[in-house]
């Protein structure tokens, strides 16, 4: 994803997701078209087309997702087509992403491998 | 940080089933089938929520379904309400759809903050004498949730 588009999606849109705070959300969320930007913790299951895991943000589950930006944690199963790990991100876990590009000071754990079928 | 604060969205088109705890301000324009506890809560108009909502002021424009207790109700002329509605104050527009039990109920914030785990969200209403001033005696009864 390019620098701009992640400028675009930090502004705020009615359409875009946003789990903010010290809110914990647990079960199953499909953010549609939309992306979903996660600062707070959550607990189950993501889909959309792009997902952003901000630096406070805290994900256990799955997600999947076009692109996927982890700037925090997460743990569990990630398959996407595009994956940015930044310098404070934590992946734990199983990834799948055809594209990946980890910075430098990312702590990523686990399998990576690439997406067979595309996935959403 | 952000510009909006730390106000959770529910974006258009996106839903959401589970569970949400510890949330202040949250505003729904998808699907959200869930029990909320939070300080603010807004439904927006293409918003439609499903399930326990416990908050101090709840504004509602969209699709709202459930039991709901709330310092403060503001059904805006878009709303549909059906379910069960605790408040203490409301405001109702032109045009809003309200098919539930109305309960006016000044006991909720005591109320909320006893129960916050109990999973029924039928209140200890008043005593007896209290109800019979208020005329809302028929609460109780069927608790399907």
């Amino acid at each position: 994803m390019s620098a701009k588009s992640y400028e675009q999606m930090a502004s705020f849109h009615e359409d875009t997701t946003y789990i903010l705070g010290d809110l914990i959300m647990e079960g199953a969320l499909d953010g549609g078209d939309h992306p979903i930007v996660v600062d707070g913790q959550f607990n189950g299951d993501i889909t959309a087309t792009d997902v952003i895991i901000r630096e406070q943000g805290k994900v256990t589950g799955t997600v999947k997702a076009k692109t996927a930006v982890i700037n925090g944690h997460f743990n569990g199963n990630l398959i996407c087509e595009s994956l940015n790990v930044t310098a404070t991100g934590i992946v734990e876990g199983e990834v799948q992403a055809n594209a990946l590009s980890i910075d430098l000071g990312a702590e990523v754990i686990g399998s990576i491998s690439r997406v067979n079928a595309k996935s959403k | 940080m952000d510009k909006h604060g730390n106000k959770t969205v529910i974006g258009a088109g996106a839903t959401f089933t589970g569970k949400i705890t510890n949330a202040r301000v949250i505003e729904v324009h998808g699907k959200v089938n869930a029990d909320l506890t939070a300080e603010k809560v807004t439904i927006g108009e293409a918003g439609h929520f499903d399930g326990a909502i416990r908050a101090d002021l709840v504004v509602v424009s969209g699709h709202y379904e459930g039991k709901m207790q709330a310092g403060s109700v503001w059904a805006t002329a878009t709303a549909s309400i059906s379910g069960k509605l605790h408040y203490e104050t409301l405001q109702m527009d032109r045009g809003a759809a309200l098919n539930c039990h109305i309960v006016y109920n000044w006991a909720a914030k005591n109320a909320v903050a006893a129960q916050t785990d109990k999973d029924d969200m039928d209140l200890p209403l008043p005593k007896p004498s209290d109800k019979a001033k208020n005329g809302v005696e028929s609460t109780s009864p069927k608790e399907g949730a």
